[in-house]
């Protein structure tokens, strides 16, 4: 976990409510996130957000080292603004190598969490993405994913369609919801998965849990999530844990 | 060199009146070993530990408010035997002093604890978190469990509340410093879930309350206080010191910017009375920018006053400056 700075070098308003900043890393290290990791920010001196801003990669251009931050249209970003940042927050996303089908779950959220695996899966593995898009997820502008990328629809949260299909397709599964939903969904997700697949395969299906982090080092506790024997922070083990792990309902 | 328990077998000195409050940096200092330089800071507090270990707290955890935080952990932890077990040997080798924070549950679990500690190395003292609602009776009984059973010093938090009230009690049973205070409770909306949240606050807005605090203890305490509440600059942490801390604790800040509490933490510890002249500003204080890129110019002297004018006037009405300090509390 290191501090730095960056500056944001273009703002691109991509709808429905959100806005992509491409951001120039000082720091080299922290420049090089990978999937699932994010940065803790501060744009301004004034402890007005008190918490730092929970910003989250989509991408990353190796060549130039900028990353894309995704964000919601809530606060105004201009370019040349200087960002105090804090990082890399979290684990890597255990992408499986060689993974050739891969199905992400937006549960009634914003895929923002899911999409540098994405784009990590499908430049660096090829891998086949299929994405849901379920409730409020639906008013994500999915013009602005790559083409290759199938996105299926649902207006509720945990039925889409060829839901049993499509868990025996995907080698691997990320799903993130909001953190109020989290244990009811992913017990729900986790139940049919196990209803599709007679044998659930290690390390298969994940949750991604976006907690509020106030500290970003597991210092607070306050991102715990439930373990069966022992309990893990999101920012430090997480984001994304294997379901067949943690303590559902 | 600062002496923050009583004089004697059971003294507790620091290098840096700085300290990292309870609960700021979990059971160990590492995860901040980049962030800041931990041995510019004086000790760090412990995560809240109990005998039996305790799991997270169910629901909604962080409510941000403006101007602060609401957090309500449920006080986590794995039980004091397996954190020593896990973090032993860290603490027996960290830079910064080791205090262990302890909750005050029944007098068992009490007695364990304190037995335990006693045995362990590399922990510096024991702070002992008094419950809000807890009877000055029930304090002493406590504080005088640890006490008997433990040799390291031993540093009572006080609620917010009815801190001096506490105080006295804490004095009678012998503590050796006193923390002011805990965070005060409250409740707040969580945006997400819609529902009322209760839990301890945080925020710049704590000090005013916790600086009254200090103050009416400081008038009849005759032991070291350690300020803690709202700090987030050099000058609130020096208003402490003039209210009657020896030393203060930072919380918060830690998280929401972290090079700040290095700051404050080099501004106490005297190390701007050696400032080299003409030193660009980041040398001394982290994160102010970047200068090693900038070419080096040497020192302006500084220019002469005119002369022919009365010595007096050039450095201000001494008049203006002679009104005697009001004692506020």
């Amino acid at each position: 976990m290191r501090e730095t700075q960056g500056i944001i070098e273009r703002v691109r308003q991509i709808g429905g409510g959100w806005q992509q900043l491409e951001l120039t890393v000082e720091d080299a290290g922290i420049a090089q996130l990978k999937p699932g990791q994010t940065l803790l920010t501060r744009t301004d001196a004034s402890l007005d957000p008190y918490l730092r801003d929970h910003w989250i990669p989509v991408n990353r251009d190796s060549e130039d080292g900028t990353l894309m931050i995704e964000r919601p249209l809530t606060r105004r970003h201009s370019p040349g603004d200087v960002v105090n940042m804090i990082g890399p927050v979290g684990s890597a996303f255990p992408l499986r190598p060689n993974i050739r089908h891969l199905l992400l779950l937006a549960l009634d959220y914003a895929p923002a969490r899911l999409l540098h695996l994405m784009n990590h899966a499908l430049a660096t593995q090829q891998a086949s993405v299929t994405l849901i898009l379920t409730g409020m997820a639906r008013e994500y502008p999915v013009s602005n994913l790559p083409p290759v990328v199938e996105v299926i629809t649902s207006p509720e949260p945990m039925m889409w369609p060829d839901q049993k299909q499509l868990f025996g397709w995907a080698d691997q599964i990320f799903a993130v919801t909001s953190p109020i939903f989290s244990d009811d969904y992913f017990t729900t997700l986790y139940d049919a998965s196990r209803l599709a697949r007679h044998a659930l395969p290690a390390e298969f299906l994940y949750g991604v849990y976006d907690l509020p982090l106030p500290c970003g080092t597991g210092a607070c506790m306050a991102c715990l999530v439930r373990y069966k024997h022992d309990h893990r922070a999101a920012c430090v083990d997480g984001a994304a844990f294997d379901l067949a792990q943690v303590r559902l309902r | 060199m600062i002496e923050i328990a009583r004089p004697g077998k059971q003294s507790l000195i620091i290098e840096n009146p700085v300290m990292i409050a309870s609960g700021m940096m979990g059971f160990e200092p590492s995860p901040y070993r980049d962030l800041i330089k931990l041995e510019k800071l004086g000790a760090m507090v412990t995560a809240p530990l109990t005998w039996k270990a305790r799991g997270p707290a169910h629901g909604t955890r962080v409510v941000p408010f403006p101007g602060g935080l609401l957090l309500h952990t449920g006080l986590p932890n794995p039980g004091l035997t397996r954190v020593i077990r896990h973090y032993g040997k860290i603490w027996r080798t960290s830079e910064l002093p080791i205090i262990v924070h302890l909750i005050a549950t029944n007098r068992d679990d009490l007695r364990h604890c304190a037995e335990v500690l006693d045995e362990a190395e590399g922990i510096a003292g024991i702070e002992l978190g008094l419950a809000d609602q807890v009877e000055p009776r029930e304090a002493l009984t406590s504080i005088g469990i640890l006490r008997d059973r433990s040799q390291l010093p031993l540093l009572i938090k006080l609620p917010l509340y009815n801190a001096p009230e506490l105080a006295r009690t804490a004095i009678d049973a012998g503590a050796d410093a006193l923390v002011v205070a805990s965070p005060p409770r409250g409740a707040e909306r969580d945006p997400l879930s819609g529902q009322l949240i209760g839990g301890r606050l945080y925020g710049a807005w704590l000090k005013p309350l916790v600086l009254r605090a200090v103050g009416q203890i400081a008038e009849f305490a005759n032991m070291p206080i350690i300020a803690c509440g709202g700090i987030h600059t050099a000058d609130d942490a020096r208003d402490y010191i003039s209210a009657g801390a020896k030393a203060v604790q930072i919380d918060t800040l830690l998280w929401v910017q972290p090079s700040l509490v290095e700051i404050i933490a080099r501004n106490l510890g005297g190390l701007e009375l050696t400032r080299e002249i003409g030193a660009l500003a980041d040398e001394w204080e982290p994160g102010l920018g970047k200068t090693q890129m900038m070419k080096r110019q040497r020192p302006v002297p500084p220019t002469q006053p005119p002369t022919g004018l009365p010595e007096r006037l050039a450095w201000g009405d001494e008049d203006t400056e002679s009104a005697e300090p009001t004692d506020e509390f």
